[in-house]
Order: C-alpha cells, then structure tokens, then sequence
C-alpha cells in the first residue's frame, strides 16, 4: 500500500495515577506527532477504540474511556473524517485509517488507545440483578470473569497436544526477559522464577496470576499518511498488508509474503496461553506445535521468529494490542534499540482466537508511484 | 424459591428476548430446548435471531437430549458470584446434536475432574437462588 505509519508515541504506563486517562492519552498524541514531526494543526484525521473491556467498567468518558469527541476537543483538532472503532483493536484501527489515506479523505490521521485503571472499580465482578443480551448465557456462570473462555481453551488444547505449565511459564519467562530492554513496561525490573511463577495463586485453571496481564493506566498514539505526505524528519514504516480472522489468507496475499517472510512477530497476549492460537492459526507452527517452537528457542530474539520482542503485554502491560503495534512499528522502521531485531516484515496480530485482526509493516522504501487502477 | 423484592439473587437472573424465551422456557422445565430451522433444519443457538445457514427466520422448538460433548474446563478461583465462596468449575458444552452450539454450565458436584476434552455429559437445569433455572452438569457419560 501507499500508506505509512509515520510516528509513534507513549504515554508513561503506570499501575496507579493520580491524573485522569485523558491526561494519559494527550501525552500520547503529542509524543506522537513530535515523533512524526508533524503540529496538531496538520492532523485532519483520527481514529480511536475507546471500549475499556474490564468486566466492571462504568464505561465512563473521560473515566476510564476517550472517544473522539473529548480528544479532539481537548487537542482543538480540526477533522475532516474520523471514527472510534467499537470494541476492535489498534490493527483495525489501522486498516480504517488506511481506508481514509487512501481515499485522499485526509492527509494525517491520529490514531489512539488508552487504558486507565479507575480505583474503586472490581473488575473481575459478575454482580448484577439481571443480565441482558449474550451476557444472559455466561455471567451468571463466572464465564466473562477473569477470561474464564481463554482458560477454557486453553485447558483443551493442553491436554489435546500435551502441553503443560511449563510451556505457559515458557511464554511468560520469554515476556519478562523482553520487558527488559524496554524501558516503559511494568515488569521491566522484574524476572520471574519458576518458584516465582508457581507461588502466584491460581486465577482460572491453567491461568495463574502471572499468566494474565497487569491492567495499567496508560495510552499510545501514532500517525498514518500516504508515502508522499511523509514528514522529512519522520521515520516510517509501510503498512504492506492488514486482514481480519476470518480471512488472514489476504494478509498474504495483499502483501506477497508469506509467514517464512516474517522478520518479528508481535501476538496477543492478554493471557499467556493466547500467543498459541496464531501461531498455530496463520501456520506458523503445527496445530499443537506452538509450546514446542517456544520450547525449542525459535521465539527468542535472535530466533527464527522473535516473538513480543518488547515484553508483550504480559511484560509491557494491558495495553490492549497498543503496544504490539508500536513494538512492530519499531521494529519495521529499524528503531527497537537494544531490541532490534533484522528489519523486514514485521507481524502484529491482536484480538482473542475468535475475533483478531492483522497487520503487517515493512521497512519504509520510499514513495511509490500511485498503482495503476486496477480493471 | 419466593424472593423478597429487597433481595438481589446470587446469580444475575437473565431478561429473555424473543429469541432467547425458547432456551429459558426449556430450562424452567429441566429440558435444553433451542430452535430447529423449517426452511434448513439447523439448530439455532439461543440468541441466534435467523439461521446462521440460511438466514431464515422460521423455527421450530425442539427438546434435545441433553447430551453434550466437554469443550473447554476452567477452575475459577475468583468468585464473582456473590455467595459462592468455593471456586467455580465452569465447563464448555458442545451440544452432541450440532457440535457447533456450545452452552456454558457449572459443574457444581466436580464430576468432571480429570475428564478429557470430548467426554459426553449430560446437562440438566437446575434452580439456583432466584427465578431461573441454570445449565448444571447431571452425569458423565464417558469419552465420546
């Protein structure tokens, strides 16, 4: 595609703050556009996905939510198209505004996320009088709590391929080791021992409480542009291909790559257990294969596919997928420090087994001629 | 089970739609109940408004049998439900008549403990703490 991201920024991530999520989210958004070197006054573009997805959420604007309407009057933007995406991730917020560079809809898009942990506020709560919709089938069974579906799944793949606790203790270690080098997770000072990981109590079998991630407050924003608007003292990366689950053949083949191609991959990994599923899914591994790739170093950074090079969420924290796509931002733009890995293709995957979306990112090669329509 | 009009039930008691009254009214009689298309003859999940084959929306209500075929297990040590102090063991339902319907229920007595993704159990409804009857695990019947 014609499309770049151009710059991306974060906020501090912290478990606790005194300053509400909306202070979170415009330090993101001006880290951001410092980072593209473009001014608030070139944004005409934005794209959000403020659904905070805590059980016990208020669902509060400007609480633990930010939506379109309070960044850009909080920021005084001056959009000509923009759009919060409800309940979908940083790689559909992407591809939407791919869509609107594309159609010359606007020339600099904001993109943002930002999570807040609000104090007060159970979130593992199933407490209601009565439950309406979807909810009717699972809530009053403790299903929507503590990702009880994940765990679920998680415990059926296990005994179908063989898997144990080790393997899920392989991905968090892994997670730990990454956080690291990456100077704004929340564990980055804290490896986990095999003692450290069993003495944490149990959370929904096989889950422990080290194989869920930590809810922070925290936000990060980029800026998307067609390759011919890109800033000069930007540093892009190309958005070369996106798809969503039901689909992620078109990643392929929008792209022309092919998952031997991948340079890094960036999985989802709100629960451990999670970073299986498209492994497994986009025939990276075997089905079942996923615990012995880890189990035999290929997801170590200087592996055969480095996986959650900055500490995933389980190392950086919840930063719903926000954080995969800046990491595969780096690491495409050749900008990961002492993470890099060899700059190429660069994966994000974010979303559960039954509902992600992809995108993929390469190195930045220049504007392209615009492509011929096509008959 | 009568209820004051103070009392907020242990279990969050759920508000049925058209769609959903079918299911609910099967588990106020102890049967799993769900709908059969007339044009496709696929069985429609609970909250299902057409036929996900066809898209029709003509149905008929039918009993099934209560067998199902274990999906996904989880101990839950949290405990969301208010009086219920013991971990929650929530298991994944497939239904043996169309495997792709999948309910969730409690085991409440444990009688799947150390059982293997695929072991045929019966479900019933039992009546909890307030109006509802919930998916509860009765017997298992052994590996499919």
């Amino acid at each position: 595609m014609n499309v770049v991201i151009a710059g991306f920024g974060s906020s501090a991530i912290e478990r606790r703050s005194e300053r509400g999520i909306a202070a979170f989210a415009l330090d993101a958004a001006v880290a951001a556009l410092a980072d593209a070197g473009i001014t608030r006054n070139d944004v005409d573009g934005y794209v959000g996905a403020p659904f905070a997805t805590n059980a016990g959420s208020p669902h509060a604007e400007a609480g633990d939510e930010i939506s379109l309407k309070t960044v850009a009057s909080m920021m005084g933007l001056r959009l000509t198209w923009g759009a919060d995406l409800y309940r979908r991730y940083p790689t559909d917020m992407v591809a939407s505004a791919a869509q609107a560079l594309v159609a010359r809809t606007c020339r600099y898009v904001l993109g943002l996320r930002a999570l807040y942990v609000a104090p007060g506020l159970d979130y593992a709560t199933g407490q209601a009088a009565n439950v309406y919709g979807a909810d009717q089938l699972t809530k009053p069974y403790g299903y929507t709590a503590a990702g009880a579906r994940f765990a679920a799944r998680a415990w059926a793949y296990m005994a179908r391929h063989g898997a144990t606790r080790d393997d899920l203790y392989a991905i968090v270690d892994l997670s730990r080791r990454n956080a690291a080098l990456n100077p704004q997770a929340i564990w980055r000072e804290k490896p986990l021992t095999r003692e450290d990981y069993d003495a944490g109590r149990m959370v929904a079998e096989p889950h422990g409480l080290f194989d869920c991630d930590l809810p922070v407050c925290g936000a990060q924003a980029f800026v998307m542009a067609c390759d011919t608007d890109v800033p000069p003292a930007a540093s892009p990366a190309r958005v070369v291909g996106f798809s969503g689950f039901a689909r992620p053949e078109i990643l392929w083949s929008m792209s022309n790559r092919t998952p031997a191609d991948l340079a890094t991959a960036q999985l989802y990994d709100g629960f451990s257990s999670m970073v299986w599923e498209w492994l497994d899914g986009l025939g990276i591994t075997e089905p079942g294969g996923a615990p012995a790739f880890l189990r035999d170093g290929h997801a170590e950074r200087g592996g055969l596919l480095p996986l959650n090079t900055f500490g995933g969420a389980l190392g950086e924290g919840r930063m719903h997928g926000m954080g995969h796509l800046r990491e595969a931002y780096l690491q495409a733009s050749g900008r990961a420090g002492p993470r890099q890995q060899t700059t190429g293709p660069a994966l994000v995957q974010v979303g559960p087994y039954d509902d992600s979306s992809f995108v993929l990112l390469e190195p930045f090669d220049g504007a392209r001629a615009q492509p011929k329509r096509q008959g | 089970m009568s209820q004051s009009s103070t009392h907020i039930p242990a279990r969050p008691q759920p508000v049925a739609t058209a769609e959903t009254r079918t299911f609910w009214n099967g588990a106020a009689k102890d049967e799993l109940h769900l709908r059969r298309c007339t044009a496709c003859g696929r069985l429609a999940a609970p909250l299902a408004p057409r036929c996900v084959d066809c898209l029709g929306e003509t149905f008929t209500v039918e009993a099934l049998s209560g067998r199902v075929a274990l999906k996904g297990r989880t101990v839950l040590h949290l405990k969301p439900l208010p009086g219920r102090d013991d971990a929650l063991v929530i298991v994944e339902c497939a239904i043996v008549e169309d495997p792709r319907i999948v309910l969730i229920a409690l085991d409440d007595t444990g009688l799947t403990a150390g059982a293997q993704p695929g072991t045929v159990l019966r479900l019933g409804f039992a009546p909890d703490e307030g109006e509802a009857h919930f998916a509860t695990v009765l017997s298992l019947e052994g590996a499919q």
